[in-house]
């Protein structure tokens, strides 16, 4: 694939791209925009290469995915986990619908498959893709995320009540 | 669609709503990373260049010091027994050299 194409695709995907890059870093965007910017370096150095066996989409949120696993863990040899904790806190306190919060009930993979799936719209073969996870596995995740989630927002609506 | 489906969307599909107020930042392509990058090497470069003509101003100078220094007069001497000793004395220059049999004449001077 040549540079102008591959740029264009980037551009084309820069909003979810970043959205997703703050999802994936507790939504921290501040982390989220260093995440992206390793994340583009590593394709224009073509560290990370697309060979179109997937949708651009699914690989670049896989190529995310790993570059703020690995930012994280960079980071967190150097902030102690009580500082991220305080960080997440205060991202929660922001988000005023609790939204975040909400989901933060859930463990990390359910989390990030029901995001995958339900707000950037992919399907369980593209989570399965972008995960690294058998797709089995997903379903699994996907089902019980569900589960968990349907039962949160019930009880919430309970208490506004 | 089952109603648990639905429910899940929503919540969504209000997430994704209340996402809009986000500042997403621009999107820097190639142009904005090559002015990156460049500044990126030529800074540590400047800075290795700078310290690499410190460094060898450094290098002359001292090397000039090291010239000075290094004009050493030798002096051997007979002592009684008829053994020799080097005497090793530095002179920073010729202007200030002064011959070893000066202090003779001074003190020729007062007797």
């Amino acid at each position: 694939m040549n540079k102008s194409r591959l740029e264009h695709l980037l551009k084309e995907h820069h909003r979810d791209a970043f959205i997703w890059a703050g999802q994936c870093c507790n939504y921290d965007y501040e982390e989220a925009k260093e995440v992206l910017q390793q994340t583009y370096l590593k394709i224009f150095e073509k560290k990370a290469v697309y060979k179109e066996r997937a949708a651009f989409k699914t690989w670049l949120f896989s190529v995310i995915r790993f570059t703020a696993i690995d930012h994280i863990k960079k980071k967190s040899t150097f902030e102690s986990l009580d500082r991220l904790n305080i960080v997440v806190e205060e991202q929660i306190e922001a988000d005023q619908v609790n939204y975040r919060k909400l989901l933060s009930h859930l463990p990390e993979r359910q989390q990030q498959v029901l995001l995958l799936s339900f707000y950037h719209g992919m399907t369980l073969a593209e989570i399965a893709e972008i995960t690294k996870l058998h797709i089995g596995t997903v379903r699994t995740h996907y089902e019980r995320g569900k589960d968990s989630l349907r039962t949160l927002i019930l009880k919430k609506r309970n208490e506004q009540i | 669609m089952n109603r648990s489906d639905k429910e899940i969307k929503d919540f969504f599909a209000e997430m994704r709503k209340a996402d809009e107020q986000l500042q997403i930042p621009g999107f820097e392509g190639t142009e904005g990373r090559k002015s990156r990058s460049l500044s990126r090497y030529i800074i540590p470069y400047g800075i290795a260049a700078s310290f690499l003509i410190l460094f060898s101003l450094y290098l002359n100078r001292g090397g000039q010091d090291d010239q000075e220094d290094s004009k050493i007069e030798i002096v051997l001497y007979m002592k009684e027994k008829g053994s020799t000793e080097s005497l090793i004395t530095e002179e920073v220059s010729l202007d200030s050299w002064e011959s070893s049999s000066d202090a003779l004449i001074d003190d020729l001077g007062e007797w």
